[in-house]
């Protein structure tokens, strides 16, 4: 019944509808939805919006990062819990289930906890008094806790996982990685080459580190197989970048997407699932999403100056444009309604009625996997998160593990490549069986300077800065994986708390839920910071923890 | 880093993990709190008592650990009315798994102990440890013991209520600012010298935990304690199953799930060859406590692990932690060596602790506590045998 044969990986995370539609069983019932595109898709299509509970206040959940990694639109996949609705497809006669709430996710009585908690509810002190309640609340808070029932059944056999070793293992297929790949295929066919690429749901490279023989251990996950454990004596981290969230109140509303979020779950703008779209920031996904949604989108705003042809491209569509704007709040019951603006100096506030917001306005680099492996990172203003430090062959502090492309700080398509090829030819260059020179080809600034800048301003904080402002008392979440709100993160600061990342994580709980922190830790790093008025780099950063995505006990378990 | 704002203290506490701050606690209750002083080099909760599996049991072979270890449970009963932070104190349990005859015998003699202290412990055939966990593989379980009021209990707050406590008190605690050296004259402690400056005290408390070693090195005397890196982890978040702490004699493998309803457990791998420093998490303790998961709870199999980490334990050679006045160095006291275990024996242990600092009488065995047990060679020696993963 269950088992890891269940789970298909996505051939391909955006292809064009098929209309092929398939029929399923959800909640209990028959449903038609359509076949060949996530089921996360097929769902949203077919009308379901709330996906899941959050764990405190039982707010909505929806689809979000669209990419796995987020706690939005996880289900019970045909007795198997918590499943990344995102990343697979559904198959006939799959049995998909929403398991919060009562009497159903959507219509969930218990969602009263967030009008009674609406000041934020405080597990850390309350419920202590008096002593004889003691047993009731621990009785109570512990029914409300999970997010899935444990799985129906035990697969009947497990596989054991694949020992493979290489010698170089390259994390992530982008640009940057294949530029590598490219390189050392074609100067040296002979060097044993593992790429790893998870944006096809397979292949997720979910743990690094060095281990005592100078090779390094990784463990690469797919959803066709055991786990591979792979050694390799050489690693190129390529994992490229993903867009960020934002606070705001109502962010964590069903119905609000990261920008490659939306690029992944509703590529196909024929299918109408939004009416008035808004997208908010002007970053590498702005222009497929202007040209994808065109007539649909109601509104581009920008916490700043929007590029020049981005600009454009709107204004030639007919989309009203709004510059140096911040998100106040996001209304809406179980899906956005409409949001709130407000101009980061005039402090003028405009409302615009929408069905989807697009949050465009900030890549992240994804750099679990370089922390874990010990790599020296620094703090840069310009993106506002934590880099590796490189040298000019792009190496990080830790010999033989390299970081290319995006995750490194380059910003364009032309220096990604040449940092790939970097890497390619430092690892070819170091058995001393090529002559090749590292070089800079092109004049001007050489290639690390060409990076995300590291002093200087920092928008992002200015940003958060101007937000702090607006903000009211009204409950913001922060993290939307644990229900951690802003106000908790206020706390911190004024009640005389040491103001650092890890105490916070610690008091709050922000960073610990199922995103590792992805989508609460680069803004829980600005708040603190414009909180406390000490600088983003003092605030300092907590290690995600591996595996950097949840990772399936029966793909490793198998065998003696 | 930080300075103190005295230059003399009449005990200085090193390490501001549970130990110290309870330490600092009890005394707090008998002296002058502004005399104490707490320095931690790290931050509040980054030591072991951030990283563990918040066990809190009774179940020993050794009378007084169990008798420590009640203690620790009414305390922790009461520690969020007390204290105002909510550790969140499960009482669901802790079962003991057998899987050979040698182990049930083991099991038997530990019932008898801990039944003869008063407390309700029973003895289970395979048949009924599926009604206290019923999704547990019993089949090659050859008994078990049960005690219920047994638990889990969340770590952080814990250390949020005692810094919230010594601060309304008037203690002194300095995170950030670590000890670089103690000055005796060979007999007597006279002062400590940390990154903020030189301190004098009559009086140096070694509660560093994993690195008790480092600041016995400090005093020149003896070590006896040495860390080693132990490994945990966290599923997602699932509906509650199960109720106790799960403990396996044979590997030390525990498990429990936590108010989140993570499933949150480890096991002790062998790191002592490994070249790497610092704190890490393997790849082989993963495969490990997957296949350990997948065949206690076979359904866990479709489960996914969340995080993993890892922290020192702070191990003394016979299972039992050091309480008490160094023998050859007046002034240095130990409450160090709890192993994997400091959580579930701290308030209780450093109220003896404290006392001992205060000049008091305590209620322990010297035999069986103080750090002089280690400077009699030969002697025969209390062993505490269920000091497990
Ligand atoms: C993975 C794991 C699981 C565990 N599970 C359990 C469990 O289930 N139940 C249980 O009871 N116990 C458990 N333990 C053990 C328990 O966590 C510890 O015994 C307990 O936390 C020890 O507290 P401590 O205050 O002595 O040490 P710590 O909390 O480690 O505090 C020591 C402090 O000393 C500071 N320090 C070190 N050197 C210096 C210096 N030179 N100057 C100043 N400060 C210094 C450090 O920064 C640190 O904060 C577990 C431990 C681990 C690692």
């Amino acid at each position: 019944m269950s088992g890891s044969g269940e789970l298909r990986p996505l051939k391909n995370p955006a292809p064009p509808m098929k209309g092929g539609m398939i029929d399923i069983v959800f909640n209990g019932r028959p449903r038609r939805i359509i076949g060949g595109v996530s089921l996360a898709q097929a769902l949203s299509q077919a009308g379901t919006r709330v996906f899941a509970r959050s764990l405190k206040y039982r707010r909505p959940r929806g689809p979000f990062c669209g990419q796995g990694q987020c706690a939005g639109c996880h289900v019970r996949l045909n007795g198997v819990p918590m499943v990344r609705s995102c990343l697979v497809e559904p198959r006939p006669g799959d049995r998909v289930v929403t398991e919060a709430g009562w009497p159903s996710t959507r219509y969930d009585l218990f969602a009263v906890m967030d009008w009674i908690f609406s000041g934020g509810m405080d597990t850390m002190r309350g419920f202590n008094r008096p002593l004889a309640l003691r047993p009731a609340y621990l009785s109570l808070v512990r029914k409300f806790s999970g997010l899935g029932h444990l799985p129906d059944a035990a697969p009947a056999a497990l596989p054991p996982p694949t020992a493979v070793a290489v010698d170089v293992l390259i994390i992530g297929g982008g640009t940057a990685g294949t530029a590598a790949a490219q390189l050392i295929r074609r100067q040296r066919p002979s060097t044993r080459l593992m790429v790893a690429d998870r944006s096809r749901g397979e292949d997720n490279v979910v743990f690094l580190s060095p281990g005592d023989d100078g090779q390094f251990r990784s463990i690469v996950s797919s959803p066709r197989r055991s786990a591979l454990l792979v050694s390799a004596s050489k690693i190129i981290v390529a994992t490229g970048t993903y867009d960020a969230g934002l606070p705001f109140r109502g962010s964590d509303l069903p119905g609000v997407f990261t920008g490659d979020g939306l690029v992944r779950l509703h590529s196909d703008p024929s299918v109408p699932l939004f009416q008035r779209l808004a997208i908010f920031g002007g970053n590498a996904h702005t222009l497929s999403l202007l040209d994808a949604w065109k007539e649909r989108i109601c509104l581009l705003a920008s916490p700043w100056e929007l590029a020049p042809e981005v600009r454009r491209r709107a204004q030639t569509l007919g989309i009203p444009v709004r510059e140096g704007v911040a998100i106040a709040s996001a209304e809406g019951r179980n899906w956005i309604r409409a949001v709130a603006l407000v101009h980061r100096t005039t402090g003028q506030t405009e409302s615009f009625r929408l069905d989807g917001l697009v949050l465009s306005h900030r890549d992240l680099p994804q750099v679990g996997l370089l922390f874990q492996a010990g790599a020296r990172m620094h703090w840069r203003n310009g993106a506002a998160a934590y880099f590796p430090e490189i040298n000019e062959r792009c190496e990080t502090s830790v010999p033989g593990v390299f970081a290319i492309g995006g995750v490194a700080g380059f910003c364009t398509e032309a220096d990604s490549r040449e940092s790939g090829e970097r890497a390619a030819l430092a690892i070819l260059e170091g058995d001393g069986t090529l002559g090749l020179p590292i070089r800079d080809p092109q004049s001007g600034p050489a290639l690390l300077d060409r990076r995300v800048h590291r002093e200087g301003p920092c928008p992002m904080l200015d940003y958060q800065t101007d937000f702090l402002r607006v903000l009211g008392s009204k409950k913001v979440i922060l993290c939307p994986c644990e229900d951690v709100t802003l106000q908790e993160l206020e706390r911190v600061v004024s009640d005389g708390w040491e103001t650092s990342l890890e105490v916070a994580k610690r008091l709050t709980g922000v960073g610990m839920g199922l995103c590792q922190g992805r989508y609460c830790m680069p803004d829980a790093v600005l708040l603190l910071a414009a909180l406390s008025g000490r600088p983003p780099s003092d605030i300092g950063f907590f290690t995600q923890r591996p595996p950097v995505w949840p990772l399936r006990i029966g793909d490793l378990a198998g065998g003696k | 880093m930080t300075s103190p704002q005295r230059s003399s203290y009449e005990v200085v506490i090193i390490g501001g993990g549970v130990i110290g701050l309870f330490t600092a606690h009890f005394l707090s209750q008998h002296m002058d709190p502004g005399k104490i002083l707490v320095v931690d080099r790290g931050f509040a909760t980054g030591g072991a008592s951030g990283r563990n599996g918040g066990g809190v049991r009774q179940q020993w072979e050794t009378r007084a650990t169990i008798r420590l270890a009640r203690e620790s449970v009414e305390f922790y009963r009461r520690f969020g009315r007390d204290f105002g932070y909510n550790p969140w104190f499960r009482q669901g349990g802790y079962l003991f798994l057998a899987f050979t005859e040698e182990e049930v015998i083991t099991l038997r003699r530990m019932e008898t102990g801990v039944r003869s202290e008063g407390l309700p412990i029973r003895y289970l055939e395979p048949s009924s440890v599926l009604d206290v966990v019923p999704d547990l593989d019993v089949r090659s379980v050859r008994g078990a013991t049960y005690l219920a009021s047994d638990g889990v209990i969340l770590p952080f707050p814990v250390v949020w209520g005692l810094l919230a406590s010594l601060k309304e008190r008037g203690v002194e605690v300095l995170y950030r600012t670590a000890v670089r050296a103690i000055d005796s004259d060979g007999h007597q402690v006279r002062a400590i010298s940390t990154e903020g400056g030189r301190i004098s005290t009559p009086k140096v408390v070694n509660a560093a935990g994993g690195w008790s070693r480092e600041i016995n090195l400090m005093a020149g005397v003896p070590t006896i304690t040495h860390p080693t890196l132990h490994e945990i982890l966290a599923t997602e978040p699932l509906t509650p199953f199960l109720d106790p702490m799960v403990v396996t004699l044979s590997r030390g493998t525990y498990f429990s799930q936590t108010m989140r309803g993570e499933v949150v457990g480890g096991l002790t791998m062998d790191h002592s060859r490994s070249t790497r420093t610092g704190l890490y998490s393997s790849r082989e303790f993963l495969v490990e406590m997957s296949k350990e998961l997948n065949r206690l709870v076979p359904r866990l199999a479709e489960a996914r692990i969340l995080r993993a980490w890892s922290g020192y334990y702070d191990d003394s050679p016979d299972g039992l932690p050091l309480l008490g006045e160094d023998p050859k160095l007046g002034g240095f006291f130990h409450a160090n060596g709890f192993g994997g275990h400091g959580f579930m024996l701290a308030p209780s242990a450093t109220r003896r602790v404290a006392q001992m600092v205060l000049g008091q009488k305590t209620d322990l065995d010297p035999a069986w506590i103080s750090p002089a047990r280690f400077s009699k060679p030969g002697e025969a020696r209390t062993v505490e045998g269920l000091s497990l993963g």
